[in-house]
């Protein structure tokens, strides 16, 4: 049975299979695509066209390693693995079959369905580099060739996914990255089975994680090239998976949640005092409901006469008890923002109407919660949004749950026992074998992408060494 | 799922010496020591305080004079190497015991602190569950997560410590503390005695020495330790002295925790709650650095898993707590505890010192001849 009969059985349910047949000078070339995938103009000028100029000498002897020769296009190989064949039509590639030949050409057509680029929308931000990455693997390589255009930049591609026959690129700098997290990881992805589609490069993320069972991100989701280049200059590791707009940074410590990529192109002091404004969000998101929980139900003698008169005055109106109207008042907060988020835009001014005005005012008038606790809340949600890394902020969310039911039980005691078991969570937590809470960095690392601080770009031990060299100190300006 | 692949790091900077010195020294002791030292040497109490501190620098230095023969060994194979396996091993099941009463009088002490101040309906019980839970699971991270855990713990409590500028700006230094060396070198010598109960602790640089990536560099880290932990007891009690009146202090069983009593703000008053709410993260640390050793102690006795050792050693401090009932029994305890901490954190280590002396000697002139 010939080539063209298999493969006619193959694509036999598939409508989109085309194989169209050329007579030229008396032989006939059969060119075999499925139309949509590959690209029309690449077909029509880089195989038809091409064909049809062929004069009559030519065609006598015509094979594929000639042909090959003659198209114009980037990739073309010779095939007649009946695999390889179907696997290659798949991705938009042709193949062009001379009656009762052998081999046939497998030619490069396919059609590419790419947005342009665009600025970043999820990680916005006022100064830097404002182009983020697309759907489109090769587009984002270039991106990152051109911020890193040094032949240490290793590249390497896997393939994952039984179906979707996903590319995965492994990018890090070589003498920069760790050798062993490298392998490490490349171990981890090649021992992954058994996965049908690899559509994100979160769903990677998560498979590769180190522990499953916690609520932090311990790997850091970027779109902006220049984050990724900070971190390829900070030792890590990136994962692109072709399809997704993110890439993943690898190994990363919790602090580097909590930057923003503007905080490196500020005034340092600036930067500095950003990234501990949102330090203090983290934590006020985190604790602000409970310890008004705590204080209004067991510790009321903390809080000075005149501030629990207006506290216990606003409170007195309710007939919950403080955790069941923070509880409320919590989830509220929270159905207010899922819906937000997967709002179609035209309908979303009157979620913010019916959010805002209806629920927030009438709650309050209707004596089911009381003003100054809606005031918390609402400074603990808005604190959540300073956090950069929207991931770490939905976990964040979360926390506070568990932490009111506790300010409910135990009061104050409560909370700090939640929070003593946060710290150990997260102590014992690593991302590709590095501790995740590294407390010796908290204040100044030795690279910033460590520390909590935004250090000085010349005390930076890596960057810009040249600008190390000392000065001598002079006299004071006059 | 991919746990077992992930190699962290489990050597220690030398630099968390200090971190479990401190938590060790400063648990319960920081919140009530006042009172015991001056009734030995009254107003002279802070010179107890920094002789004590001098003595507790001088067996350090022992402690890490010992440890360097020893190649950085623990104390538990130290016992080993110089008593042999038998008679070691009933020295290391001793030191055990040790640990085991402080941790009991730790923890039943802050339960009562907390039933005191401001939980007096919830059973003892309950909150030693409680710790216990906390305990297990950073203990099954070993002592990177015990040391992590300890650091950030010290951070988040270590800030109230420069509120003890309020009580300061109330002291009446002239009145109080002159004039000074009224007591005379007797008590001076009680009252240094009375502090070393409160100082015991840093005898732990025995226990996680072998686990720092340059062993050598600790005795630096060490003894820095040691040195902010006697400056921090000697600032204390010298703010109590001046802030308090000598009825006061002998009659306060808390002494600073009072001390934060009169510092507020305008949305916050009697600080003394968060201190002691606060205090928990502490005490925690402090537990868990107790329980590590004790783990590891049997572990290196009997060879048991550190898993089962933990869970034994929890329902024995579970039983104990429970038996104590009284602030009566709880203050035999303290006392009872005291005088063992002088014993086992001053006096042993000369011991172990010298006879690890006299026997390196002793084998050394054997091997010649």
């Amino acid at each position: 049975m010939s080539i063209l009969n298999r493969l006619h059985d193959v694509f036999a349910e598939n409508c989109q299979w085309t194989c169209r047949f050329l007579s030229i000078h008396g032989r006939t070339v059969h060119i075999m695509f499925l139309s949509n995938v590959a690209d029309d103009q690449l077909l029509s000028e880089g195989i038809l066209r091409p064909l049809q100029k062929l004069d009559s000498h030519e065609v006598e002897q015509l094979t594929p390693d000639y042909l090959l020769g003659q198209l114009p296009l980037k990739k073309g190989e010779l095939s007649c693995d009946l695999e390889q064949i179907c696997h290659k039509l798949m991705l938009g590639w042709s193949y062009v079959w001379i009656q009762d030949g052998t081999d046939g050409l497998l030619m490069y057509t396919a059609a590419h369905h790419e947005r342009s680029l665009s600025k970043a929308e999820i990680e916005s931000d006022e100064y830097g580099p404002q182009v983020a990455f697309v759907e489109e693997l090769s587009t984002n390589l270039s991106l990152l060739y051109k911020l890193l255009p040094d032949s240490k930049l290793c590249v390497s591609s896997l393939e994952m996914g039984d179906v979707s026959k996903t590319v995965v690129n492994i990018v890090y700098l070589k003498e920069y990255a760790n050798e062993d997290q490298v392998s490490l990881l490349r171990s981890r992805i090649s021992s992954l089975q058994h996965i049908n589609g690899m559509l994100d490069s979160l769903k990677l993320a998560q498979l590769l994680d180190d522990n499953v069972a916690t609520l932090f991100p311990t790997m850091l989701h970027t779109e902006r090239p220049d984050r990724v280049c900070q971190g390829l200059l900070a030792n890590k590791i990136a994962l692109f998976v072709d399809g997704s707009p993110f890439a993943v940074l690898c190994p990363v410590t919790i602090y580097e949640f909590f930057h923003a990529g503007s905080d490196m192109y500020q005034r340092w002091i600036v930067g500095m005092l950003l990234r501990v404004l949102r330090m203090c969000a983290m934590i006020a998101s985190v604790f602000v409901t409970s310890i008004y929980v705590a204080a209004i139900t067991f510790h009321y003698q903390v809080i000075p006469p005149e501030l629990l008169k207006t506290l216990i005055q606003s409170h007195s109106r309710v007939p919950f008890p403080p955790i069941l109207e923070a509880l409320m008042l919590e989830v509220m907060i929270e159905l207010l923002r899922e819906s937000s988020i997967r709002m179609p835009s035209k309908v979303g001014q009157t979620m913010g109407v019916v959010g805002g005005i209806v629920i927030g005012q009438a709650a309050v008038e209707a004596g089911f919660i009381s003003n100054i606790l809606l005031m918390i809340v609402a400074l603990g949600t808005l604190s959540s949004f300073v956090v950069s890394n929207f991931a770490m902020g939905n976990s964040l969310q979360i926390i506070r749950f568990p932490l009111i039911i506790l300010a409910g039980a135990w009061g104050g005691v409560g909370i700090i026992v939640g929070t003593c078991f946060i710290i150990i969570h997260l102590a014992r937590q690593t991302s590709l074998g590095v501790p995740y809470l590294q407390p010796m960095n908290m204040l100044a690392g030795k690279s910033d992408e460590h520390s909590v601080m935004r250090m000085i770009w010349k005390w930076m031990k890596r960057e810009n060494s040249s600008y190390r060299i000392r000065k001598p100190k002079e006299d004071f300006a006059e | 799922m991919n746990n077992k692949e992930v190699d962290s790091p489990t050597l220690l900077h030398p630099m968390f010496t200090m971190v479990f010195m401190f938590v060790t020294q400063i648990s319960i002791g920081m919140l009530a020591f006042q009172k015991y030292v001056y009734r030995e040497s009254e107003h002279d109490a802070w010179i107890s305080v920094i002789v004590a501190g001098l003595c507790a620098h001088a067996v350090l230095f022992l402690i890490l004079k010992t440890l360097k023969r020893y190649q950085y060994q623990d104390l538990f194979q130290i016992h080993v190497r110089i008593f042999g396996k038998w008679f070691g091993g009933a020295c290391s099941l001793i030191i055990i015991c040790y640990w085991f009463s402080v941790s009991v009088y730790i923890l039943r002490n802050y339960i009562e602190v907390l039933h005191i101040w401001i939980f007096a309906e919830v059973p003892a019980g309950v909150f030693t569950a409680l710790f216990f839970m906390l305990i297990m699971y950073a203990l099954s991270g070993g002592l990177r997560v015990i040391g992590i855990v300890s650091l950030v713990n010290l951070m988040l409590v270590g800030w109230m410590a420069a509120l003890l500028y309020l009580p300061i700006r109330q002291a009446e230094w002239k009145l109080q503390l002159l004039p000074i060396m009224e007591a005379g070198m007797g008590d001076i010598m009680m009252g240094s005695l009375a502090m070393g109960a409160t100082l015991g602790g840093f005898e732990v640089v025995y226990y996680v020495s072998h686990r720092m990536k340059q062993p050598h560099r600790i005795s630096t880290y060490a003894q820095l330790g040691l040195l902010f932990v006697n400056l921090l007891y000697v600032i204390v009690m010298l703010v109590s002295i001046g802030y308090y009146s000598e009825d006061q202090i002998l009659n306060n069983s808390w002494g600073t925790l009072s001390l934060f009593k009169i510092v507020q703000f305008a949305f916050l008053e009697r600080l003394e709650f968060v201190l002691i709410m606060l205090w928990l993260l502490i005490i925690v640390a402090n537990l868990l650095v107790n329980y590590w050793i004790m783990t590891q102690g049997l572990h290196r006795v009997f060879n048991v898993k550190r898993k089962y050792a933990c869970i034994v050693i929890m329902v024995m401090a579970l039983i104990c707590n429970m038996l104590l009932k009284t602030g009566d029994q709880l203050a035999v305890v303290s006392v009872l505890v005291g005088k063992l901490a002088v014993l086992f954190s001053f006096a042993y280590p000369i011991f172990i010192f010298i006879v690890a002396y006299i026997v390196d000697y002793v084998r050394t002139k054997g091997k010649e001849a």
